[in-house]
């Protein structure tokens, strides 16, 4: 159930009519089939809790205005040049995680100014074993 | 620092020249430019025809391609999801691996509720100096091997009545009907199992007897330990296998034992075997090993003393050690047969060492004959091993095979007199020395049940077939040592229609209750009273299901004191029985990967290159190079091509291929058990010779020496697929040894050493690279690694690494991302050889020394590799690993041809079946003729670790130093918003490992035990002058010998 176990009505009779097809299909005890619409090859790999846990993104930042979708889109294009992207404009929660304590040189850069903010760039992020294994 | 002369196979220590050709090739395929351009196609002018054939696959290629859209992929979640899964997230169960024969406690991976690796077991209720300790942390290549058995094909998929498929309550009923009829006119029932470790199990059996009186269990292993047993029972009253410790032994003497390789427990004994072997800076002592056999074993390859004696002098030598032990306290000596001097004088040396170790000695004899190990007990007790390096309180259980029981099994059953037999684990039709006797004796038995897990070649020739299931669908509790429990619990529910075979005998019991209850209730009663830290049964279960072990102290007196035994008369039996010796004999032996053939359908174990041979999918007669030559046998490592002898003994005769064996005694030739299987499956079938027909008894026991033989040229050839000179380091000196002596004068040389290399690795082309955080590297001790392959099974469980076959072997295609090389050397005096002056002088091959050394992706800073990819498909990370992106690499193969540790593996085939789609599968088109699925079966694939890409045809592929196990590590540390620990990251190879040989780290860490390792005095880079800069560091093998190695440096030509 996940989202919809709070999320009950659409904004739309037809919205909170499809919002119903879950709770039936949960009754029934029938699994839904649903259509995946974000699909990354099987040659890369994602993992949920680096981004949301550590890194603190927000859902909405790849996954767009979900709250506010009528049906389900692709946001983002998930394409590399888009994963790369941001692993060059995204600042780390450098300061705040202890793992990061290793860094000692960044750490001291950032200490004397040298450099304004660390991203996954820095600390290796857009090399290709990050993602390709 | 010397550098001595190690070469991996005759060839190369002869410089053949067939064997240059091809030792400087990275690739031995030929382009077929020629071919192409003198063929018909190429020179016959395009007809009209091929153009529209052409055109037409092309237009019709352009219009598949123009109408491909990005598929729609459906997506269906858990309803209602499992507490415990998490999808992408593993889960380990605490399980235990025994088949019988080996034992191993175990820790299963599984992903979305399948099994996929299996790990070792650290149990937290294990104490820390607990006698059982060595049994948890380290795996074997088998138990590694296990998970991909139970996705095999050819596992049966229902239970059978002669030969058909049938259901459950059928099955039932007719065998309960039938035993009960059995019962009532008391007609005889026998139960035929191998070693049963479970507690549980052998409660079931004692209820099922008294539910069916006549009912009578024998026990019987393909191979036997019962002269242990037997001789133990002469000498101190208890018929047991005794816990040894090898650990605690100074000094280790094995007459024919290969305790590292395959005898009784050799994943324990390993373990407790490297503790001694270890050296460090703070620890310059080891224990000495001295080896006598007949054939290069495993472990004699790890000795470092070792002579060589006939199969029947093995006994001599025996009775040799005690006299000369017994001459020292004054005691009479026993008659006995003369040993070659070699072997004389390593024994005096042996006995001089172990009289100054008394207490810290073992002696131990792979002999199965009773009469052997009554002398071997007496020499333990004359050294006072028992109660220090011998435990008979916290015995083995393993291994309790009743030899004459099982011919007297036979003899019942020709005579008529066994109406119902249970067969449960037992494959005698092909591991029995009669086995055809077997099958011709079972005819005669009315109603054969076969609770086998495989159709196998017993199990096909009785009338009901109720397979079992994989151990990792089951239930089970073992107890492989007094006092230690330990359990198994399914990670996976049953994939086919099997049932477990205890509840299949608590069904034809009449009981209702199922085994899982039963091992409950048998704890409750027998294991839970024995424990105090529990108040209630159920926690306890909880725990202990956990856990996966419990221990509970061994109550029974110590009977060390009592050590009595009539050496006079073993010593004239042995006599008596080596009157029969010849001047050719045959020793039959386990494999370290095959074993006794159970798991001849295991791929994995069969791409296993042999330890010492290096031979793969085939067993073969190993015979010494002199016995090659007076016989004028030929063995050509190049065409791989070598020669065919008839083995005859009795009735018996079989073609072999034969293998030229270094270290072979010349009296001996050896072939080993666990091949020439008729039904193990698609994978095993009819892959080498069943040798089991040549075992031979002496009435009591069964021994795996046969003296008369006799061994005919065919003048045929076989192929015979060998890595031995795969990828050759081209006689650069990628080993370093020293003597024990040499090291606690000098245990600094490679500091030294390491200070010139600075020089050389200060010049360079390419800019520093920079690592601001993590630097992974490894450390390898050849000191503790004891060849194995554990790591090897692992690192292609982890991988997906896939298997290529025979043939593509023999076409050096292998895709084994570690490979273990294996080396020869002359323990030449100084240590040094001047190949062209003086080697022909020392060249002994029949006293060998070996090294062995895991091979991988060095993950070099300033890798050849990376600068030759016109791609940059392989290129370096901010944490040192050298990495390769499969979707970029074009497969030009420069990479691999400027790789001077020559471990990449190009893919030539699709070998895992990555590129099949569901339309494109050849074995569903039947009049293409291919039947093997391979890879592509859905079942086989579940084995498939999915955090590793698999790879396809036309890439290249390495070692990645397992990131996926890197990049989970450093997830869970930011997760946890803490440093990166020491630990946190272990590689698959590190973690199979029994001898603790490897470790994984950040080197930039100074505090972690791999950065020690590489500033450890022993630590050295494989061909680091080149100023490749590897990130994995070889500790220097150690040998504790006296000799002063002479420490000069000297080039050698190769």
């Amino acid at each position: 159930m996940n989202c919809h176990r709070g999320v009950l009505e659409g904004e739309s009779e037809a919205g909170t009519q499809d919002i119903q097809k879950i709770f039936a299909a949960y009754d029934n005890n029938k699994a839904i089939q649903w259509t995946k619409v974000h699909n990354l090859p099987d040659h890369v790999y994602f993992n949920h809790s680096q981004h949301v846990t550590v890194g603190k993104i927000a859902c909405q930042t790849c996954h767009g205005p979900v709250e506010t979708m009528e049906q389900i889109y692709q946001f983002s294009s998930l394409s590399m040049g888009w994963c790369i992207n941001c692993h060059r404009q995204t600042d780390v929660q450098f300061a705040d995680n202890d793992y990061y304590t290793m860094y000692t040189k960044l750490h001291k850069d950032f200490k004397e100014g040298k450099i304004d903010r660390v991203t996954e760039e820095m600390m290796g992020g857009t090399e290709c074993q990050k993602c390709h294994y | 620092m010397e550098h001595k002369l190690h070469w991996k196979g005759l060839e190369e220590l002869d410089d053949d020249p067939d064997f240059l050709l091809t030792r400087d090739k990275e690739f031995i395929d030929e382009l077929p430019v020629e071919e192409i351009f003198n063929s018909s196609i190429v020179n016959k002018p395009a007809s009209r025809r091929d153009f529209l054939k052409m055109l037409g696959f092309s237009v019709s290629a352009a219009t598949m391609a123009a109408s491909c859209r990005i598929p729609v992929k459906k997506a269906i979640p858990y309803v209602i999801k499992p507490e415990e899964i998490v999808p992408g997230v593993a889960n380990y169960y605490a399980s235990s691996f025994h088949d019988g024969n080996d034992y191993c406690p175990v820790l299963v991976k599984t992903r979305d509720g399948r099994p996929i690796k299996i790990e070792p077991l650290i149990s937290s209720h294990i104490a820390k100096d607990s006698p059982n300790r060595f049994l948890f942390g380290g795996t074997n290549a088998r138990a590694q091997a296990s998970v991909l058995s139970l996705y095999d094909m050819t596992r049966p998929r229902q239970p059978m009545v002669t030969g058909k498929k049938a259901k459950w309550d059928v099955v039932d009923a007719e065998i309960r009907k039938r035993l009960l009829d059995t019962k009532n006119k008391g007609g005889n029932i026998r139960i035929l199992t191998p070693t049963i470790l479970s507690p549980s199990t052998k409660q079931i059996i004692d209820d099922f007897i008294v539910a069916y009186p006549t009912a009578k269990h024998i026990v019987y292993d393909p191979v036997s330990y019962a002269g242990i047993a037997i001789a133990n029972e002469k000498s101190s009253g208890k018929r047991v296998i005794p816990g040894y410790h090898f650990e605690k032994a100074n000094v280790i003497v094995s007459i024919g034992a290969d305790f590292l390789g395959t005898w009784i427990s050799p994943a324990e004994y390993a373990r407790q075997y490297v503790q001694n072997r270890k050296v460090s800076p703070e620890k310059t002592t080891m224990s000495r090993h001295y080896q006598i056999e007949s054939r290069l074993s495993l472990t004699g390859s790890n000795a470092d003393k070792r002579a060589v004696v006939k199969p029947s002098e093995e006994a001599a030598a025996v009775v040799a050690l005690y006299n000369m032990l017994a001459g020292s306290l004054g005691e009479a000596a026993l008659p006995t047969g003369k040993l070659n001097s070699r072997a004389d004088k390593l024994l005096s040396q042996a006995a001089s060492d172990l009289i100054a170790n008394k207490g810290k000695a073992l002696v131990v004899a792979g002999s199965n004959d009773a009469n052997v190990q009554v002398v071997v007990n007496a020499i333990n007790a004359i050294l006072g091993s028992y109660g220090s390096t011998l435990d008979l309180k916290a015995h083995s259980n393993t291994h309790q095979s009743d030899d004459k029981g099982m011919m007297q099994l036979m003899n019942d059953m020709n005579a008529g007199a066994v109406d119902a037999l249970l067969i449960y684990g037992a494959n005698p039709v092909y591991d029995h020395m009669h086995g055809n006797g077997f099958a011709d004796a079972l005819k005669k038995v009315q109603t054969s049940i076969s609770l086998n897990d495989r159709a196998d070649e017993t199990t096909t020739l009785c009338r009901y077939h109720c397979p079992d299931h994989h151990y990792l669908e089951s239930w089970n509790d073992l107890s492989a040592k007094a006092g230690l429990y330990t359990l198994c619990q399914p990670t996976i529910w049953p994939l086919f229609d099997t049932r477990q075979a205890q509840d299949s005998l608590l069904r034809w019991m009449g009981k209702t209750e199922d085994y899982y209850a039963y091992i409950k209730r048998t704890w409750e009663k027998n294991v839970f009273p024995k424990q105090a830290a529990y108040s209630d049964f159920q926690t306890f279960w909880d725990m202990s299901v956990k856990d996966g072990a419990f221990e509970v102290p061994v109550t029974e007196s110590d009977v060390s004191s009592s050590i009595s035994t009539d050496v006079m008369a073993a010593a004239t039996a042995i006599m008596n029985a080596a009157s029969k010796s010849s001047s050719i004999e045959l020793q039959v032996y386990e494999k370290v990967g095959a074993g006794n053939g159970r798991y001849a359908n295991n791929p994995w174990l069969q791409e296993l290159p042999d330890p010492i041979s290096k031979v793969v999918w085939d067993n073969y007669l190993c015979v010494s190079p002199k016995y090659a030559k007076d016989n004028g046998l030929k063995m050509d490592v190049v065409s791989h091509k070598t020669d065919v002898v008839t083995l005859t003994s009795g009735n018996t005769s079989m073609d072999v291929p034969v293998y030229i064996q270094p270290g072979q005694c010349d009296e001996a030739v050896s072939l080993a058990l666990g091949y020439g299987r008729e039904r193990a499956g698609r994978a095993g079938n009819k892959v080498g010779q069943n040798a089991f027909p040549f075992v031979t008894t002496n009435g009591d026991t069964c021994l795996y020496i046969n003296p008369s033989i006799s061994i005919k040229k065919t003048g045929r050839s076989f192929d015979l697929a060998m890595t031995q000179t795969h990828f050759s380091f081209e006689g650069r000196d990628a080993i370093r040894e020293t003597s024990l002596a040499r090291y606690q004068a000098h245990p600094n040389e490679g500091v030294e050493e390491k200070e010139e290399l600075g020089k050389v690795w200060s010049e360079t082309l390419y800019p520093e690279q920079e690592f601001p955080g993590i630097k992974w590297g490894m450390s390898i001790d050849l000191n503790s690694c004891i060849g194995c392959g554990a790591c090897s099974v692992a690192c292609q469980a982890e991988n997906n690494v896939p298997v290529v076959g025979k043939t593509e072997v023999s076409r050096v295609h292998e895709m084994s991302w570690l490979r273990i090389d294996r080396y020869y050397s002359f323990p030449g005096e100084t240590g040094m050889i001047d190949k062209e002056k003086d080697y022909d002088e020392i060249k002994d091959y029949q006293n060998v020394q070996v090294a062995f050394q895991p091979m991988l992706c060095q993950h070099c800073d300033n890798a050849p590799c990376e600068n030759v990819c016109p791609v940059s498909a392989t290129n370096h990370s901010s944490e040192g690993l050298n990495q390769m992106a499969y979707n970029r690499c074009i497969g030009t193969r420069y990479c691999a041809n400027n790789c001077p540790y020559k471990v990449r593996r190009f893919n030539w085939l699709d070998y895992t079946t990555a590129d099949v789609f569901p339309w494109n599968e050849p074995w569903k088109v039947p009049t293409l003729g291919v039947e093997d699925p391979g890879m592509s079966d859905p079942i086989t694939r579940m084995v498939l670790n999915p955090d590793v890409t698999v790879r396809s045809r036309g890439v290249m592929e390495k070692c990645t130093f397992c990131v996926q196990r890197i990049q989970d590590g450093k997830l869970q540390a930011k997760k946890e918003g803490r440093p990166l620990k020491d630990g946190d990251v272990k590689s698959a190879c590190q973690t199979a490992c029994p001898a603790d040989a490897i470790t994984f780290g950040n080197v930039k860490d100074e505090s972690s035990e791999v950065r020690k390792y590489h500033d450890d005095g022993r630590a050295y880079y494989v061909l680091a002058e080149l100023n490749t800069r590897p990130a994995i560091a070889y500790m220097k093998k150690v040998r504790n010998t006296d000799e002063m190695i002479a420490g000069e440096k000297k080039e050698h030509k190769v």
